[in-house]
């Protein structure tokens, strides 16, 4: 086991994880366990998931996106991936996995503004 | 005289006339063809004979280049990969060597030559040196560059990308689209969504006549990809045809926002990015300024 570890920061009610250089498996797996724990223990509202320094992808990779966009809705707190470069764009949709439920967004800027705007919705839904 | 006697003295005049005749028609073939170069080279590449065909082609006189070696016709890069000894080497392993390249001329200009070598050998096989025939295809080869460079041009005048409005970009399509353009669309398209920053892109393709299964489907990638990327993709002209042909292909576009005009499809993109126009109803100075 490596000792690296992608840093998930919190960023008032949204967490933000920037992933950079090449990812292999294992720490992917791992950076979805700690997520997954840190949506749960901080309570986050979103997360950002900043792949903007990705350059490539494979399957593996392109599943684990929307794995966990589909984990953390579950835990009421919506995804969004942010900053996809237009080569890992092409392989993902070429590779089939359109991701359709995913929310995407250009950069974290934005990526924060639509998931204030998801939360917005939820509460005036109830109210 | 006897009659064999008489009989091998006709022959060998005959042999004479042949010779003669045949050293005539080699002086024709090598000086008559004045567009092609025809030379010999030792087996090291030295050059031993030269016509006036090679002379109109590379300018140098026979004076010029006898004894010298033939790479000096080369080009520096051409010289650094070794190609003229490799040249040589394919001609005397292959029996031939064909090629294509450009030369320098004695006075710096270039010239595109298509090459033939073959190698010449004595009664045992050994490698006596190689004989070289060259054409200039110098204006064969600009009208092909010409026509490559236009082809460029085309798909670069045919695949603008126009920045519309705050956050928002448009690409017009004129012509029919193949998959090499479509290619091209999708690069531009998304590499002009990251370098502005704008999250609509609107698609127009009124100036398309017809699209077919292959297309349609890499214009679905293409906008699946873009809202990957975070940014919504509007399709705009759609022409009846095309609409038919969508339908019959069985291609999904219900996820997909399409608007009959770009016009619409701007006010879409406006209200997507929750802009709005505002008709100014403050009245104005003749230079504009509101009073």
């Amino acid at each position: 086991m490596t000792s690296e570890r992608i840093p998930i920061l919190k960023m008032g009610e949204f967490l933000l994880v920037t992933i950079q250089g090449e990812m292999h498996d294992s720490l992917a797996t791992r950076l979805q366990t700690e997520l997954l724990e840190k949506v749960a223990n901080s309570d986050a509202r979103g997360v950002l998931l900043d792949i903007s320094g990705l350059d490539m992808v494979d399957s593996f990779m392109g599943r684990m996106l929307s794995t966990i966009a589909s984990m953390t809705r579950i835990m009421d707190a919506n995804t969004v991936v942010v900053g996809m470069q237009p080569a890992v764009a092409i392989t993902i949709v070429e590779m089939g996995l359109s991701l359709p439920g995913i929310l995407t967004a250009m950069d974290v800027e934005r990526g924060i503004e639509l998931l204030k705007n998801k939360n917005r919705g939820r509460l005036s839904g109830h109210g | 005289m006897t009659e064999p006697a008489k009989g091998k003295q006709e022959l060998a005049g005959q042999e004479q006339v042949k010779a003669e005749l045949d050293s005539q028609f080699m002086e024709f073939l090598l000086n008559g063809l004045s567009d092609l170069g025809i030379y010999m080279l030792s087996p090291t590449g030295l050059v031993q004979t030269w016509n006036r065909g090679a002379e109109i082609i590379k300018q140098y006189t026979a004076s010029d280049v006898i004894g010298k070696n033939f790479s000096m016709f080369y080009t520096e890069a051409d010289k650094q990969k070794n190609f003229p000894s490799f040249e040589l080497e394919e001609a005397a392993r292959k029996g031939k060597f064909e090629g294509a390249g450009w030369r320098v001329r004695k006075d710096g200009s270039r010239v595109w030559v298509e090459v033939l070598i073959a190698p010449l050998k004595d009664k045992n096989g050994e490698l006596k040196g190689f004989c070289k025939v060259a054409r200039d295809a110098t204006e064969k080869q600009k009208t092909l560059e010409l026509v490559e460079q236009q082809k460029k041009d085309l798909i670069e005048l045919s695949t603008p990308v126009i920045h519309l409005w705050q956050g928002i970009i448009a690409l017009p399509i004129v012509g029919t689209l193949d998959s090499t353009r479509s290619r091209i669309v999708t690069e531009r398209l998304l590499s002009a969504l990251v370098s502005s920053g704008c999250t609509v892109a609107i698609v127009d393709i009124s100036g398309v006549p017809t699209v077919d299964t292959v297309v349609a489907q890499h214009l679905m990638k293409t906008i699946d990809a873009a809202r990957l990327m975070g940014a919504e993709c509007i399709i705009s002209g759609i022409r009846p045809e095309i609409a038919q042909t969508m339908v019959h292909l069985g291609i999904d576009l219900s996820k997909v926002k399409t608007k009959s005009s770009m016009s619409r499809a701007l006010e879409e993109a406006m209200s997507t990015l929750r802009l709005r126009v505002i008709h100014d109803t403050v009245p104005k100075t003749e230079h504009g300024e509101r009073l």
